[in-house]
């Protein structure tokens, strides 16, 4: 019995290789497939997708360079799938060093009359440019793809940048049949594999051993003492322990962007290599970073991140300024940020490191992100605060999945006071104590300590932010209203309007308001606006308003819908089911209270009942509460979303819960000629 | 630190200190701007000067001056201190300084700091165009940057327009213009749009020359021409120019598209004869449209749209043969390659040279002969000589039908005799036609179930026909948006059909509706209009500065029969409404069958034209008509039993 399972085992691993991919040939099946087996909508698939990165000893450098080679074969199932055909490559650059395209070959098959026709891919169609100082593009695109095609293509990338193994990727936005992947990595180079997505991947695991043929210039340490070098040629065969990484993933799915994800590509099934340590010869094992105190150690010792903290000459006498008098810890960081957040101009570069040092970017006054809240954390030091920086992966570059410098782009400041610990970003002028950015509300920060030790630090805000709208109007019975109408917002409301119109002239912000905020058609009068520069308060806008046809007359009565132009009347989630999360950034809350007179020929005939409903855990909820007293109709909304980030099985219910808000936003008061 | 050291340090602190105010000042403050050029401005520019040189009908030198003074962070933008260039071009200098708002030296900023990089067109794979820019932080507004630059180039084909003004929300306090002619080289001049602005021309025979004072700023408006349309500008060819190594010229159409004929496509229609075999078969015994139907449908199943623009390329067509080979190309290579395959089918069909664009429908300039346009599409002329056009780049786009990408504009024909200039179909609102037609069954829970079938024709088809090839997913959030008025809409089933011979697209949607109807206090309120409602109405501006411009009539009619709910009555019927005006009509209507139901028609024309500020109100006021009676509701009682 046992023997048959064996033979058997064996068959299958016998057919399961005969079915494996080869380059540059093709089963009729493949070829005549009209539609992709699981997702008959899919306009192309990925059938299979072959990666192999491994060390490649260079005689030429004498070291290793990393070269990863990739094969795909590519279906196009209709014309809205050609592009799927064109593969762009995108090749690092850092100054010298930079990542080479070769061995770029490629075919396209098509069924022509019942048989197969195979059409080669040539240099002519390969394009290499320079795309900025920072990478180059190569861009591939294979001849002769129509619907039906199948098109192979091979390629061989070699990077200097060894601790890089590029991301495996097991997931597009076609689906994808089967990738396997092989990494072969030498003993002196230490990975760590890590895994994201939610598709189930298999691995597996290899060590052996390999000559190496090492030839080239070995110095003698001499050198240094003497001023003379010695050099000699050495050519010995090495024998080298390697591991080989072994990933597959077959049969997963096409990811389709939504509305209110963050980063579509942090939910991407791929496989990350994050390099953890290096053991040269000769050389004890060197640990990178492994921990997230590791990361806060090296962090620490880069010259142009921790390094840069020490120098504080630079700033001393802005610093005694800026401080002057204030003993107060809170007070005095709040000095401080202000004074960078007014010296410094953002450029719009988001970065972890500094260029030139934060002492030249404070004399230019202008710097990326890193150095900007880097000079912030120095300047707070130096008065004597505990400040720190944290790391932060921007929405737009993803969650990191390990511990990792490479998995952040962004720097904020976490400052500790008599009040509590804040978070501080001094890029937007506008930015207070405790409000981010939405590019920096992204999941979690690594503090990066003197000591060398991380603390994480949640950059969601805890406490919602709010915004209150204050409507009083008159109906008239010609089913106008006019009235007037304020305007709070408070925390990240209030820093968004700032950063978005503050600068604006009024009337682009009028015309924005009337046209594109209220979408009715309002006519927005006598407006104002308080505290525009006065961080520490919220933004008030106050204003006369009048709305022609507010109101629906239907026959002697009125219909008006009792929260006017101010409330949500459509349902942001539309569609049936969903795969990703909710994010809605940071926890809100919203409140309306509206005041409606009623014409004095007119009586009240009825009002919407009050309700409340909720969302289970806490996640948000909404109360509608109505009141009336002669002519006089009194409404108190509160609407909020405590959780801003809802997963997916928590998808229909969000769904029917703004529909039920959207239905009661709706639902009129109505009134009747006396 | 020794004493020397020091002192050294010191000397060399001085002699910085020196050097930069060796920068001076410069006399441009924002003090001293015009009050008058500050309203709608996000940025003044101060002095604009570009000096071109005409060394010979291959040889130019263009010498620019720009000082800007930026008032506030969305000026940023109007730094524009950049140089494009391709292999073609020598940059001879490059470089920008700052000053503060009171004209004080900031710093200098030098050719090696600018960015250098691909200049991406969008659609491009590949493109030889490169862009060096700067793109500087300011520390505090307002500030100044001065600009200099100078670039040689063999390519005048492209001669720099002059554009006094540079855009929305930037005025001008100075401009100017030249080119001076170092040898008498015959040179065409076309002036837009100069009039009613402060601008003098003082060209003389040697020379062009033209200089604008105080220019204020204007800010976008809706439903208004495009920018360019608008704006003052001064564009300048030569009869013989050369282009990216190739020398052309022409100055009537009729030459200038001989040349194109002749220099740039002629030697791309190469069609290998197995091919030419292939196509007669293919055609073989058809009539001339049915073969030129055929030779499209064969371009469409057998090639891609695939962009590389190099050298002379970005204007001439990659060769037929390298089409037929490769299976791909651009909208010139596709064009030239259904144009040699139309050869070989016997079928005459001219290339030609269009701005293409559904927003604005931008004409080839016909007073002005030079390189223009954006695109290229196929004018196949049928029996009564009439153009039937193509756009060869379209994989789904029936024969004959390029929708609002190429319409009803004047676009340059290149006959092999010559060019000539044309214009393309134009859709009449009436042509652009939506019928809607629905029988929905409204129930006492206010709950709805219907059927909804739609067809389209012309720039309303253009909209809809590539609904075929989106995922369910994708056509359900395309109704629910489209119905977006609906609340709690449910999409229970589509049916599409593409008749690409009539050209006509047919939807049948099967839709249902939890809360369609309010029930209050025991009526229940509806709106008979479920689906097609005007919901959006124009912009409401305090004071409107440019004219009204309709660009794309339309032409929607639509029938709902609605079945009402048991045990109710009619309470309330909103009174029908006939509107016409120089925008178009506007109608509705209700009426009771005989069986109970009731029949909602609606119909509105929506002409296209332009017409003068003051009308714009009028226009907008229609369109508040229109979404509130696309909005009355009826109200049903419960029947007294």
């Amino acid at each position: 019995m046992k023997k048959t399972i064996i033979i058997l085992l064996m068959l299958v691993s016998v057919l399961g290789r005969a079915q494996d991919v080869k380059f540059g040939k093709i089963d009729a099946q493949t070829l005549s497939q009209t539609q992709h087996p699981t997702d008959p909508e899919a306009a192309a698939a990925v059938l299979y997708r072959e990666y192999k990165t491994e060390y490649v000893y260079s005689k030429s450098t004498d070291w290793f360079i990393l070269v990863t080679e990739v094969f795909e074969r590519i279906k196009i199932y209709n014309k809205n799938g050609l592009d799927a055909a064109n593969k762009l490559v995108f090749l690092y650059v850092d100054n010298k060093d930079k990542e080479k395209i070769g061995s770029i070959k490629g075919f396209t098959y098509n069924l022509v009359g019942g048989k197969e026709e195979k059409t080669k891919l040539n240099d002519e169609n390969i394009f290499q440019e320079k795309v900025s100082d920072f990478y180059n593009k190569a861009s591939i695109t294979p001849p002769n793809v129509k619907e039906g095609s199948v098109v192979d293509i091979s390629y061989k990338v070699s990077s200097p940048f060894l601790w890089n193994i590029p991301e495996l990727r097991f997931q597009e936005d076609i689906p994808v049949d089967k990738v396997v992947s092989e990494v072969v990595v030498p003993e002196y180079y230490i990975f760590k594999q890590h895994v994201k997505g939610m598709y189930p991947l298999t691995f597996n695991e290899k060590k052996s051993l390999r000559l190496v043929q090492l030839t080239g210039k070995v110095s003698g340490d001499a050198g240094l003492e003497t001023g003379v070098q010695q050099t000699k040629m050495v050519s010995e065969k090495v024998s080298v322990n390697e591991t080989t990484y072994y990933v597959s993933g077959e049969n997963i799915p096409a990811m389709r962007d939504e509305s209110f994800v963050s980063n579509i590509d942090n939910y991407r099934t791929a496989v990350r290599y994050e390099l953890t340590g290096t053991k040269f010869f000769n050389s004890p094992y060197k640990m990178l970073s492994q921990t997230w105190n590791d990361v806060a150690k090296n962090m620490n010792e880069y010259e142009n991140f921790g390094k840069q903290l020490s120098k504080t000459g630079y700033f001393k006498s802005d610093l005694a300024s800026a401080t002057a008098g204030i003993q107060d810890t809170l007070q005095k960081a709040v000095a401080i940020f202000s004074h960078v957040k007014q010296k410094m101009n953002w450029n719009q570069e988001k970065r972890l490191y500094t260029e030139d040092g934060l002492e030249k970017a404070y004399e230019k006054g202008s710097g990326n992100s890193g150095e900007i809240n880097l000079i912030l954390t120095a300047m707070l030091r130096e008065a004597g605060l505990q400040a720190n920086p944290v790391l932060v992966s921007t929405r737009s570059h993803g969650i990191p999945i390990f511990p990792t410098q490479q998995g952040f782009n962004y720097v904020v400041v976490n400052v500790i006071t008599n009040q509590g610990s804040f978070l501080l970003d001094a890029t937007e002028k506008f930015a207070v104590p405790n409000i981010l950015p939405e590019r920096a509300i992204n999941w979690i920060g690594y503090m990066v300590k003197p000591d060398g030790t991380s603390e994480s630090v949640n950059l969601t805000p805890k406490t919602p932010s709010k915004k209150v709208v204050y409507v009083s109007a008159n109906l008239s019975s010609d089913g106008s209203a006019s009235g007037k109408v304020r305007i709070q917002h408070f925390d990240q409301y209030a820093f968004n309007f700032r950063e978005n119109h503050s600068r604006q002239n009024r009337e682009q912000y009028l015309d924005y308001l009337e046209n594109k905020v209220f979408t009715s058609d309002i006519v927005v009068d006598n407006y104002n606006l308080q505290n525009e520069t006065d961080l520490s308060k919220p933004i008030i806008e106050n204003f006369e308003f009048s709305k022609e046809d507010q109101c629906e007359i239907i026959g002697d009565k009125i219909y008006v819908s009792p929260l006017l132009f101010s409330s949500r009347q459509e349902n942001p989630f539309k569609l049936e089911k969903r795969d990703y999360p909710i994010d809605f950034s940071f926890p809100a809350e919203s409140q309306y209270l509206i005041t409606i007179n009623i014409p004095e020929d007119y009586t009240l005939e009825s009002v919407p009942e009050s309700v409340a409903f909720e969302l289970p855990e806490g996640i948000g909820s909404y109360q509608y509460n109505i009141t009336s007293r002669g002519n006089q109709v009194q409404i108190k909304l509160t609407s909020n979303i405590h959780a801003p980030l809802i997963s997916s099985e928590g998808y229909v219910m969000i769904k029917n819960y703004y529909e039920q808000i959207v239905l009661k936003n709706k639902e009129p008061i109505v009134i009747k000629k006396i | 630190m020794t004493p020397l050291k020091n002192t050294l340090s010191a000397l060399l602190l001085l002699l910085v200190a020196t050097n930069a105010s060796a920068q001076k000042s410069i006399s441009y403050t924002r003090q001293n701007i015009p009050e008058a050029l500050i309203v709608n401005a996000n940025a003044v520019v101060r002095l604009s000067e570009t000096n071109i040189t005409m060394h010979s009908y291959k040889d130019m030198t263009v010498k620019s001056k720009r000082i800007v003074t930026i008032l506030n962070d969305q000026g940023d933008r109007y730094q524009e201190a950049y140089i494009g260039y391709d292999p073609y071009v020598d940059i001879e200098f490059l470089e920008a300084s700052i000053y503060d708002k009171n004209g004080q030296f900031v710093k200098k900023i030098k050719r090696k700091e600018f960015r250098d990089q691909s200049y991406g067109d969008g659609v491009s794979i590949y493109n030889d165009d490169r862009i060096l820019f700067l793109s500087y932080t300011p520390t505090a507004y307002p500030y100044t940057l001065v600009f200099d630059s100078e670039y040689r180039t063999s390519t005048t084909a492209f001669i720099e327009a002059w554009y006094p003004l540079g855009g929305m929300y930037v005025s001008t306090q100075k401009s100017s213009y030249s080119i001076n002619f170092e040898q008498p080289l015959p040179h065409r001049i076309k002036k837009s749009n100069l009039e009613n602005n402060p601008i003098k021309d003082l060209s003389t025979p040697q020379s062009v020359q033209f200089e604008a004072e105080n220019i204020a700023a204007v800010k976008p408006e809706g439903f208004a021409p495009t920018f360019t349309e608008m704006a003052p500008m001064v564009r300048v060819a030569l009869n013989k120019f050369h282009l990216k190594g190739v020398d052309g010229q022409g100055d009537t159409w009729e030459d200038f598209g001989k040349w194109m004929y002749d220099d740039l496509l002629m030697a791309s229609n190469d069609l290998p004869e197995a091919s030419k075999v292939k196509i007669k078969t293919l055609v073989a015994g058809k009539s001339k449209m049915e073969a030129a139907k055929l030779v499209y449908e064969y371009v469409q199943e057998n090639t891609r749209y695939v962009s590389v623009q190099i050298g002379v390329g970005g204007w001439k067509p990659m060769k037929a043969s390298e089409v037929d080979r490769l299976g791909y190309g651009d909208c010139k290579a596709l064009t030239n390659y259904t144009k040699s395959l139309m050869d070989a089918a016997g079928v005459a069909s001219y290339y030609s040279v269009v701005y293409a664009g559904a927003n604005s429908k931008k004409d080839i300039d016909e007073d002005f002969v030079a390189m223009q346009g954006n695109h290229v599409i196929l004018a196949i002329p049928d029996e009564d000589d009439k153009m039937v056009w193509i756009d060869c780049t379209s994989q789904v786009h029936p024969f004959g039908f390029v929708g609002d990408f190429t319409d009803d504009r004047k676009v340059l024909l290149v006959k092999p005799e010559g060019g000539e200039i044309v214009k393309t179909v134009r859709y009449d609102p009436k042509d652009n036609y939506q019928k809607t037609e629905a029988e929905y069954r409204l129930n006492p829970d206010g709950s709805m179930t219907g059927l909804v079938e739609i067809q389209t024709r012309g720039t309303q088809y253009n909209d809809r026909f590539t609904l075929t090839q989106r995922t369910e997913l994708e056509k359900e959030s395309h109704y629910k948006e489209f119905w977006n008025y609906l609340n709690g809409l449910q999409i229970n089933s589509i049916a599409l059909e593409n008749n690409k011979e009539s050209v006509v697209f047919t939807e049948k949607v099967d839709v249902g509706c939890d809360s369609y109807a309010t029930n209050v206090n025991g009526e229940l309120i509806f709106c008979p209009n479920g689906f097609n409602q005007i919901t959006s109405i124009p912009n409401r501006y305090r004071d409107r500065t440019m004219p009204l411009k309709l660009r794309r009539g339309y032409h929607d009619e639509d029938v709902f029969r609605i079945h009402l709910p048991e045990g109710y009555e009619i309470g309330s019927l909103p009174e029908g409404v006939s509107l016409i005006n120089p925008f178009g009509k506007y109608e509705f209507e209700l009426t009771q069958n005989p069986d109970g139901t009731l029949t909602y028609r609606r119909e509105i024309l929506r002409k296209e034209g332009v017409f003068p500020k003051e009308d714009y109100e009028a226009y907008r006021n229609f369109m508040k008509d229109v979404s509130r009676y696309d909005a009355a509701k009826i109200v049903l009682k419960k029947k007294r039993s």
